[in-house]
C-alpha cells in the first residue's frame, strides 16, 4: 500500500555537499525542492574532523559545522528537508516515484545525491572483531587503544589523516598499503611519511587478522604481493581506510552505472540515462571526490532540472 | 529529556531495576555517535516505558573498559539486569524500533545463564 504525499518539481534524494549545493541553487530558482536527506544526513563530511581544502575556510572547518551552513543556507531558500532513507524508487514514467517505507512522493525531476560509503576489508576474521579492535574511524576508537601498535590499512588521504591523528595517542601506527605509492594527496602522505611514529609496509594486504577466539584484536597476518612472504604483525587494532563504494543499490537496473557501480553520466553534465534525472556528488564521481567538486556538480544537477522543467513546461 | 546519562555511580541501580534499558557508548569526539544521538532521542520519545541510557566513554572509562568497549557508538541492551544484545555501529530509526520491540517480548526464561539471546538480526549497523 502505498499513501501518495506531495507532489514535488525537484525532489533531491541525499543531503551531502552535492545535494545540498542542488538544493540552494533549485530554491533560489524558486523550484522548492525537496529534500529526502537520509538518516545519514550531511554524508561523509559529518563523520570528517578537520576540512582543510574546502574553499573560503582558510582555518579550516569541521565536517559537520561545514554541513550545518550547507544545509541552513538550502533552508534560508525554502528547501523542504524530511529526515528518512528513501526505500523505493520507479523512473519508469512521469512524474516519477520515490518512496520512504510507506509514503510516497511523486516528481517532475530527480537530482541522486546519495554519495559513497566507506568500504571493508571484506575478509572472514574481520566481521567478528568488529567493535573488538577493528574499526573504520580511527577518530571514535583510537581512544580505546592508548598507548598500543595499532595498523592502519589504505592509501588515500583518509588513511594518512588517520595515521597522524592515532599517533598522537598510540605507541606506533602502521600502514599496509596494497601498492609502493600513496594515492593520497602530497602533503598529506609526507606528513604521514615524516612521521616518526609511523612506518609503512608497502605492496601489502591483511590476510587474516587475529584473534578471533580470544574475542580481540592481537595483530594480523600481512602477505607481500611481490615476495609472496607472510608475517604476523602485532596489534590492538585494526583501522580500516580503503576507499568507498557508491550508494546505488537503489538505482540497479534502472540508471546507467559503470563495472564499478558508480552512476554513469553524460561526459561533462549530470544527466543520466532517464531525461529528468540527474547525479551528482560521489555517487557519480570516482575520480575526484571532493567536496568542493561534489558541491560544484550539485550546482550543475539543479540548472539542468531547471532547464529540464523549462523545457517541459513544469 | 528522554534519554538519560549513566555514570558509574548510578550504573548498578540502573541495571538492577527490572525492565528494558538500552544503552549508547559514545563519547564528545566520536561523530557517528553525533550522528546516531537525534536518532536515539527520537526512538526514545516514542517509548517512554523503555530507559534509553547513555555512557560517555570519556568520562566513564572505568565502565568501558570493565564492559569491552572498544568502538563508538556501541549499543546495549539490558534486560531484567542481563546484557542480551551489544554490536558497535550506529543503528538506523527502524532497525533500532526493531531491536526495543525484540527486547521487550523476549522470554528471559527461555535464554540460558551466560547465554547471549539469539536475534534476527534488526539491519546493517553504519561503519564511519
Amino acid at each position: 500500500m502505498s499513501t501518495p504525499k506531495a507532489h514535488h518539481r525537484v525532489l533531491i534524494i541525499g543531503s551531502g555537499p552535492a545535494g545540498l549545493t542542488a538544493a540552494i541553487y533549485a530554491a533560489r530558482a524558486n523550484l522548492k525542492p525537496f529534500c529526502i536527506e537520509g538518516w545519514s544526513a550531511g554524508g561523509q563530511l559529518m563523520i570528517t574532523n578537520d576540512v582543510e581544502n574546502y574553499p573560503g575556510f582558510p582555518e579550516a572547518v569541521t565536517g559537520p559545522e561545514l554541513m550545518k551552513k550547507f544545509r541552513e543556507q538550502a533552508a534560508r531558500f525554502g528547501t523542504e528537508f524530511v529526515t528518512a532513507d528513501v526505500t523505493k524508487i520507479d523512473f519508469s514514467q512521469r512524474p516519477f516515484k520515490v518512496w520512504v517505507e510507506e509514503d510516497m512522493y511523486t516528481a517532475d525531476s530527480v537530482i541522486v545525491s546519495t554519495g559513497a560509503s566507506a568500504r571493508w576489508l571484506e575478509i572472514e576474521s574481520e566481521k567478528p572483531l568488529m567493535g573488538r579492535g577493528v574499526s573504520a574511524c580511527a577518530v571514535c576508537d583510537g581512544a580505546f587503544f592508548k598507548g598500543e601498535d595499532v595498523l592502519i590499512v589504505g592509501g588515500g588521504d583518509t588513511a594518512m589523516e588517520e595515521a597522524n591523528y592515532l599517533t598522537g595517542m598510540c605507541k606506533s601506527v602502521t600502514i599496509i598499503h596494497r601498492r609502493d605509492s600513496f594515492r593520497a594527496s602530497k602533503i598529506m602522505a609526507d606528513r604521514a611519511l615524516n612521521n616518526p611514529k609511523i612506518r609503512v609496509i608497502w605492496d601489502s594486504a591483511i590476510e587474516e587478522i587475529k584473534d578471533i577466539e580470544a574475542g580481540k584484536v592481537t595483530g594480523a597476518v600481512v602477505k607481500n604481493f611481490k615476495t609472496g612472504a607472510k608475517t604476523f604483525v602485532e596489534a590492538g587494532a585494526v583501522f580500516v581506510a580503503i576507499g568507498h563504494e557508491p550508494n546505488t543499490s537503489l538505482f540497479k537496473g534502472v540508471l546507467d552505472m559503470h563495472d564499478n557501480g558508480y552512476l554513469r553520466t553524460k561526459p561533462g553534465t549530470p544527466q543520466t540515462n532517464i531525461e529528468g534525472v540527474f547525479a551528482c556528488g560521489d555517487v557519480q564521481d570516482f575520480t575526484y571526490r571532493q567536496a568542493v567538486t561534489a558541491a560544484g556538480s550539485g550546482c550543475s544537477a539543479a540548472l539542468e532540472a531547471e532547464r529540464f522543467l523549462a523545457a517541459h513546461g513544469h | 529529556m528522554t534519554t538519560f546519562e549513566i555514570t558509574e555511580a548510578t550504573f548498578p541501580e540502573t541495571v538492577k531495576q527490572p525492565g528494558v534499558v538500552l544503552i549508547d557508548w559514545w563519547a564528545p569526539w566520536c561523530a557517528p555517535c553525533r550522528m546516531f544521538a537525534p536518532i536515539y532521542e527520537k526512538v526514545a520519545a516514542r517509548h517512554p516505558d523503555v530507559r534509553f541510557g547513555k555512557i560517555d566513554t570519556e568520562s566513564q572509562p572505568l565502565l568501558a573498559a570493565a564492559f569491552q568497549i572498544r568502538s563508538i557508538p556501541t549499543l546495549m541492551v539490558v534486560k531484567d539486569g542481563k546484557v542480551i544484545f551489544a554490536e558497535p555501529g550506529m543503528m538506523q530509526d527502524r532497525p533500532l524500533e526493531g531491536l526495543v520491540k525484540w527486547a521487550t517480548e523476549l522470554d528471559l526464561s527461555k535464554v540460558g545463564a551466560g547465554e547471549m539471546p539469539a536475534r534476527p538480526r534488526p539491519g546493517t549497523a553504519l561503519g564511519r
